[in-house]
């Protein structure tokens, strides 16, 4: 599904940050990213899921490679393909949770009326255990309580892959357990998982592990 | 319509991150409006009181500034009777006596129904297209049906009347009006009005002179007969002599233009037409109105520029937001709609508050100053509101591009 070949990072052509980096991912995988602080974790999950891209190398997301991809295609891959969870949810301020969780689908081409957003964002909500926080301000949320609002907007529009950025970085241990939960259950289901942590025993829980040490692809399990 | 929708949906305007931005646009809004409904409502108000004068015939005699000699009134409330006599003659140094003394009427214009004018000695005369709205003292001004049977009624000034019967109190009296053929008609005084600027200006003059001259030399005697009096006592002229001045209305296209060539055809090249008069106004109205919004243009530049710099600074503090919607799925056009369309709804809050500040304030000095109080003027606010959409079009096209092109890792890598 996901085919990195060569893939060189770095900014502003300084050294690289990540280094001739080759692996693939396949549908259905459940994969953990780990590696020690500044070893380009962030930076590999933000160059799959199309935030960034390669210096050089190339990246095919379902057969297609990215390269050349313009504004448009590449937005709609984050709208549609892939879902993202962060340690610091980056829910926008001031916002009620609905108001967060239904913005993907007012970025999405999808033809789809008001009331049947509402129902979507319910269902979501619904699944994450947070239905009656709707109308709430969300920064008025617990942390557990706004990365649930984040898992639930990363799945609004049925994402094939969710990518998730130390998901539980900020989380007590009931939360975290919580969330690697919800993210165990979501790949039972079918969805491909990447979760970047350096949390070994969140890790070892998964299929694989894909371990980066300062920009090198040091082992993938 | 979708697409506004979705940016009503996906709009983020937070009131409190930009309360200085806020303040700054209500200032310059209730400056701008302020200096538009004013510069509006006097033009406005000088403009319909113009036209008042003009056609406000019901207590008010209504004389050409300066040269009172040439006035003829058409009464716009019976423009539907004017082709049963088409301009065609006009009267010239026709002599009339009063009390066997000789008066000149040098010329005038005829064919236009339910018509005031005046008979006089053309001494000083100039060409303003100022008005003076002369007041009605005693009596009354003629009817429709003395205009239409030929009453033989006459309305005459202070002057003429303290002249001829050392009062004022002359209604019911009665002066003879003989024409050049023999022709005597006796008429009944059945208003006076007040004297005109130009003949209280004569009879200070006349003070100075010689007690001997014959004060008709430098006075006028006016009197106002309805027309259809006028064109039955009068005798057919031989031909025009320049008149001066000729203030006429009529509502009818086609009446005027066939005024208008009568006239070019007596070789009167001084005339005013109402169609004149408006677009005088018209000018004036339209280079004053362009001076005002000229100057609220720059006004709003300025503002404007200091709002480029406001808005790139909450761009700056909001590049995670921008990060986080690119990362949901936010081309760089949805960014860039998102803030043009933020900026102009921003805008029109300000406006709006500025407009119902101004209005208040407006209230306010009517209510210390006992001033007339200025209304909502609609038009004003429609201007308001369309400069307003151009204008955050226009100026949110930097900050907007700008946002637009934020880095989506990077800005999301910020605390
Ligand atoms: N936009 C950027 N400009 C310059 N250097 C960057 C940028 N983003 C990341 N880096 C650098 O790349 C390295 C890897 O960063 P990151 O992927 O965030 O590490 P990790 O997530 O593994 O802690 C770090 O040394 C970081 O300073
Ligand atoms: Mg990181």
């Amino acid at each position: 599904m996901i085919v990195i070949d060569n893939g060189t990072k770095s900014y502003d052509g300084s050294q690289n940050i990540l280094k001739d980096i080759s692996f693939s991912i396949n549908s259905g995988d459940m994969i953990a990213i780990t590696g020690k602080s500044g070893s380009g974790k962030s930076t590999l999950l933000n160059l799959i899921g199309q935030l960034d891209t390669f210096s050089s190398g190339s990246l095919f997301i379902k057969g297609i490679d990215t390269a050349h991809l313009n504004d448009k295609h590449r937005s709609k891959l984050r709208n549609e393909l892939f879902g993202f969870i962060f340690q610091s949810y980056y829910l926008i301020p001031n916002t009620s949770v609905l108001e967060n969780v239904i913005l993907p689908l007012y970025y999405s081409n999808k033809k789809i009326s008001y009331q049947i957003k509402l129902e979507l964002v319910k269902k979501q909500l619904k699944s994450v255990d947070i239905e009656d926080l709707m109308y709430k301000k969300v920064d008025l949320l617990s942390g557990g309580e706004m990365q649930r609002v984040a898992i639930a907007r990363s799945l609004i529009n049925n994402p094939e892959i969710i990518l998730a950025d130390e998901p539980t970085g900020n989380l007590d241990k009931y939360n975290s357990q919580n969330v690697f939960d919800t993210l165990n259950t979501l790949n039972k289901t079918g969805k491909t998982i990447i979760i970047v942590t350096h949390d070994d025993s969140l890790a070892s829980k998964c299929d694989k592990i894909l371990r980066l040490n300062n920009g090198n692809l040091e082992d993938y399990i | 319509m979708s697409s506004i929708k979705k940016l009503i949906h996906i709009t983020y305007i937070s009131i409190e991150s930009n309360i200085i931005f806020l303040s700054f646009a209500i200032i310059s809004f209730v400056i701008s409006y302020m200096l538009l409904t004013n510069t509006t409502i006097s033009l406005n108000s000088s403009y319909i009181n113009t036209y008042r004068q003009v056609q406000n015939f019901d207590d008010h005699l209504l004389i050409l500034n300066n040269s009172v000699t040439y006035d003829i009134f058409y009464d716009i409330d019976s423009h539907a009777v004017f082709d049963y006599s088409p301009i065609s003659e006009v009267m010239s140094n026709q002599i009339f006596y009063i009390d066997n003394v000789p008066y000149t009427i040098t010329s005038n214009i005829k064919g236009v129904s339910n018509l005031y004018f005046s008979i006089g000695n053309p001494s000083n005369i100039n060409n303003t297209y100022s008005f003076d709205k002369v007041k009605l003292l005693k009596g009354s001004i003629w009817g429709d049906n003395d205009d239409k049977i030929g009453s033989s009624v006459v309305i005459i000034d202070e002057f003429t009347s303290n002249y001829i019967y050392g009062t004022t109190e002359s209604i019911g009296m009665t002066i003879n009006l003989i024409s050049t053929s023999g022709k005597r008609e006796k008429f009944f005084v059945c208003g006076v009005v007040e004297n005109s600027s130009t003949q209280n200006q004569l009879i200070k003059d006349l003070s100075h002179l010689d007690k001997n001259k014959n004060p008709h030399d430098y006075v006028k005697l006016q009197f106002y007969i309805p027309y259809y009096t006028y064109e039955q006592f009068l005798d057919t002229p031989d031909h025009l002599i320049d008149a001066n001045q000729i203030l006429f209305y009529t509502h009818n296209k086609e009446e005027l233009s066939h005024l208008e060539e009568s006239l070019i055809h007596y070789n009167l090249v001084n005339y005013v037409t109402q169609q004149r008069i408006e677009d005088i106004f018209n000018q004036n109205f339209k280079d004053d109105y362009l001076e005002t919004i000229s100057f609220i243009v720059i006004m709003i530049i300025i503002s404007c520029t200091n709002m480029i710099n406001v808005t790139l600074f909450s761009i700056k503090s909001r590049r995670q937001e921008i990060g986080i919607r690119r990362a949901l799925g936010a081309t760089r056009t949805n960014i860039y709609l998102q803030f043009t369309f933020e900026m102009i709804i921003f805008l029109l809050i300000s406006g709006g508050i500025g407009i119902s500040l101004s209005l208040f304030i407006n209230m306010f000095q009517a209510y210390v100053f006992n001033n007339s109080f200025i209304i909502l003027d609609l038009n004003s606010i429609l201007i308001m509101f369309i400069s307003t959409i151009i204008f955050g079009i226009i100026f949110g096209i930097i900050p907007s591009y700008k946002a637009s092109k934020i880095k989506i890792a990077e800005s999301l890598r910020l605390k």
